[in-house]
């Protein structure tokens, strides 16, 4: 297996437990953290595609993952604030209590 | 490196920043009034924008900053124009609102300002690292945007429904982009479109590019990323929908259109099929689930779904007149879709839900209110001669003249027909409900300030400006998509 | 050689510790979910470094094992979650989404091993250099940089706006 690959592969999976988790468990703050591994698993790809690319000097994967740790600091922090506002009104932070708009 | 290119972007920052800073010294009565300033500062921005294009823009105005990550051209022109009257048009909207804001009415300004910012630069995104920050401006202001009116339950779980999508797919797009740098090595999307043609059957390289697609069809509510949008339509604040139906969804085209045309036109020359089946599914999904909603916000969200399918004909089609029918059906959506969020949101203002039942009577309380919500109900069908009708049939002429080459676009041409012979029915549900229904809850006539007043007039002008002189928006039209193909523009 | 053990060590560690978040057979409660992200995230920092991007490592355990990680504890403390009900699980629902989320790794990881993306790369030579990141990110990709900080200012304001305990 070429290493490359093989942080490939990593990645992918990684990305494919934090889509489960976002997709089958219903606390808000689990979904949230299963989001954070996807993005995670896009910064692994990142640097992995980074450290054998052809041009390394460039750095530009380095400052793209840079960008996106801020951006996910950013939602997290939103996200966070959003559920405590909820809990505060429904008790509960599972998603599928919150069902008051539908049609 | 060039920032007189910028000065729009960092007049609209500062703004928005003197806005958050005023709060600490005005006294809470006059904050109210604060929208207006704003507004009346974006007004200002946009004529000087349009004054300064005779002189400059179209001679020497161009040009890119930063490495060629920030580009100035004729689309972004363009749709800065269209961003700063979206932007000015929902400040006055949310000064008539803000009675009903319990807290921080001049943050609900700014962020409003924050997001129209990030909506400039997304128009002269050309660049991975532009769309990603960009977009996520705009998306984690709108998180907030969407749950400003937090005392309300539906507020807030329109926000956490949001907030989750949209941390899912961007998440998805950071993925995506990750595996096209890393196939094609390129972030720039000039020098990424000289390269994208040797990777056509790299399959690393084309998962990447749906993951963006992914994040980028949430954006826009494209068929299988629309979950979001009736519930979050319903439950924000009017002000806020309004923007997120206009400014979002534009916001999400042209980096839609940069991304496809300027980045990968040789990948995207391949994927006619896609979007023809994506567009059609989006047009009959939306109209059909629009039929049995009784939510006035609700209805139109799954019609801003709809939309969405239609401005995709124009980009299905894979020519400049698609292209440029796609900026100009914006254009006139923009009038269309304020007018009726401005209604909704003058007429529901004692209500608690936006029911269509809420409108009987209309016509004796307001008149202008009438006129004006059955005009955008009408111009939203696609009827001539408004703005909905001459734009539509922009789009499907760009779509046939398409069909010699894929018989495809026949059947989406025809798909799109049914499509607005559906949605009549439900645009005319509710323009029943404003003239034929009895039993109005309340007669007494609705109050409309002088600044609300001028806006709607604004839009109605606007509603029937596009719709019987298309000539003078279509060639600038015309002439931004221009920018997409011919990107000669020497990276510095 | 060593530094192969040392990735496969650490991709297991990842792997597990990352599973261990989403589905833990031991415990529901959503502070073992936590925890185990922060464990998750120190052995991708450990990646990381074999991947010779130590500044990054560095972010990666300050940013998010230091700073969003201990966020998401003081809000799941904050709210007092007991554990999360055992509910019945909805077979139809488990069944698609990892069918759906299987589908797309096996393709995924099918393509990548059809196009082997590593085969005309040269060796690994690049260090990843904190001072030369640092030039570049104020001058090339100051823009997205500022716009960036732009975005934490609103998700400041927006935080304290919507967690703020009194309505008035």
């Amino acid at each position: 297996m070429t290493p490359l690959a093989g942080y490939l592969i990593l990645s992918a999976m990684l990305f494919a437990i934090g889509l489960a988790g976002a997709l089958t468990r219903r606390n808000a703050i689990i979904v949230l953290i299963g989001i954070e591994l996807m993005l995670n698993a896009a910064n692994l790809n990142f640097i992995a595609f980074w450290r054998f690319s052809e041009h390394p000097e460039a750095l530009t994967g380095i400052l793209f993952v840079i960008f996106s740790i801020g951006v996910a600091a950013a939602e997290a922090a939103v996200g966070l604030a959003l559920i405590i506002s909820i809990y505060r009104h429904y008790k509960t932070t599972n998603v599928d209590e919150v069902n008051l708009l539908k049609g | 490196m060039n920032l007189s290119l910028m000065s729009l972007e960092i007049s609209v920052v500062a703004l928005g920043l003197v806005v958050l800073l005023a709060d600490l010294w005005l006294p809470a009565e006059r904050r109210r009034a604060l929208g207006y300033v704003a507004a009346a500062a974006l007004g200002l921005l946009l004529l000087q924008n349009l004054s300064g294009c005779c002189s400059c823009c179209v001679a020497g105005g161009d040009g890119t900053a930063f490495g060629g990550m920030f580009v100035q051209d004729g689309l972004s022109v363009f749709f800065k124009r269209f961003f700063l009257l979206a932007g000015a048009l929902v400040l006055v909207l949310a000064v008539e609102f803000s009675d009903r804001i319990a807290t921080g009415v001049s943050e609900y300004y700014s962020l409003i300002i924050f997001a129209l910012a990030g909506m400039l630069f997304a128009a002269s995104a050309n660049d991975f690292a532009m769309l990603f920050v960009s977009i996520e401006l705009i998306t984690i202001t709108f998180y907030i945007l969407t749950s400003f009116t937090r005392g309300k339950v539906a507020a807030l779980e329109a926000g956490v429904k949001y907030l989750i999508l949209g941390a899912l797919s961007s998440a998805f797009m950071v993925y995506g982009i990750a595996l096209v740098w890393g196939t094609t090595g390129k972030f720039n999307f000039n020098e990424l479109a000289q390269v994208a043609g040797n990777f056509t059957d790299n399959k690393v390289f084309l998962f990447g590019v749906v993951f963006i697609l992914a994040g980028l069809g949430f954006k826009i509510a494209a068929f299988p990323f629309q979950m979001w949008t009736p519930d979050v339509y319903q439950g924000a604040p009017t002000p806020t929908t309004a923007f997120l139906a206009v400014g979002s969804k534009a916001a999400g085209f042209v980096l839609l259109l940069r991304f496809l045309f300027t980045a990968i036109p040789s990948v995207t020359a391949h994927w006619d099929k896609l979007l023809i089946i994506i567009s059609g599914i989006t047009i009959l999904y939306g109209n059909l689930c629009a039929i049995p909603q009784r939510n006035l916000k609700r209805l139109l969200g799954y019609s801003s779904i709809a939309h969405a399918g239609y401005l995709l004909l124009g980009v299905a089609a894979m020519t400049s007149a698609g292209q440029s029918a796609v900026l100009y059906y914006l254009s006139g959506y923009l009038f269309t879709t304020l007018a009726a969020f401005t209604v909704i949101a003058l007429v529901m203002r004692h209500l608690d839900s936006e029911d269509i039942a809420g409108l009987a009577g209309l016509n004796q309380r307001s008149p202008l209110l009438a006129a004006t919500l059955t005009l955008a109900m009408v111009s939203l069908a696609g009827i001539p001669p408004l703005a909905g009708f001459f734009g539509k049939f922009l789009l499907l002429k760009a779509v046939i003249e398409q069909g010699a080459v894929n018989h495809g676009y026949y059947c989406l041409a025809f798909t799109a027909l049914v499509g607005v012979v559906i949605s009549l029915y439900y645009y005319f549900g509710v323009i029943r409900a404003i003239y034929w229904s009895k039993d109005a809850a309340s007669r007494e006539p609705i109050l409309i300030s002088t600044p609300m007043r001028v806006a709607i007039v604004g839009c109605i002008a606007g509603i029937f400006w596009l719709g019987v002189a298309p000539g003078a928006v279509l060639r600038l039209a015309e002439s931004a998509v221009n920018a997409l193909h011919c990107p000669g523009l020497a990276l510095n | 050689m060593a530094t192969d053990i040392l990735f496969y060590v650490l991709a297991a560690l990842t792997l597990i510790f990352g599973a261990l978040v989403v589905a833990n057979p031991f415990s529901r409660n959503p502070v073992t979910s936590a925890m185990f992200l922060v464990l998750t995230i120190i052995s991708m920092a450990g990646l990381f470094v074999l991947l010779h991007a130590f500044f990054l490592a560095a972010v990666q355990v300050l940013v998010y094992a230091g700073a969003v990680m201990v966020l998401f504890l003081f809000v799941i403390m904050l709210l007092d979650l007991k554990e999360e009900e055992r509910r019945k699980i909805k077979l139809t629902g488990l069944v698609a989404g990892v069918v759906s989320v299987g589908a797309i790794v096996a393709i995924f990881v099918r393509s990548l091993l059809a196009t082997k993306p590593s085969e005309n790369l040269p060796a690994p030579t690049a260090v990843g250099d904190t001072a030369t990141l640092g030039k570049m990110l104020f001058t090339n990709y100051l823009l997205p940089f500022e716009i960036v900080s732009i975005l934490l200012l609103v998700a400041m304001v927006g935080v304290i706006l919507l967690s703020k305990k009194d309505l008035k």
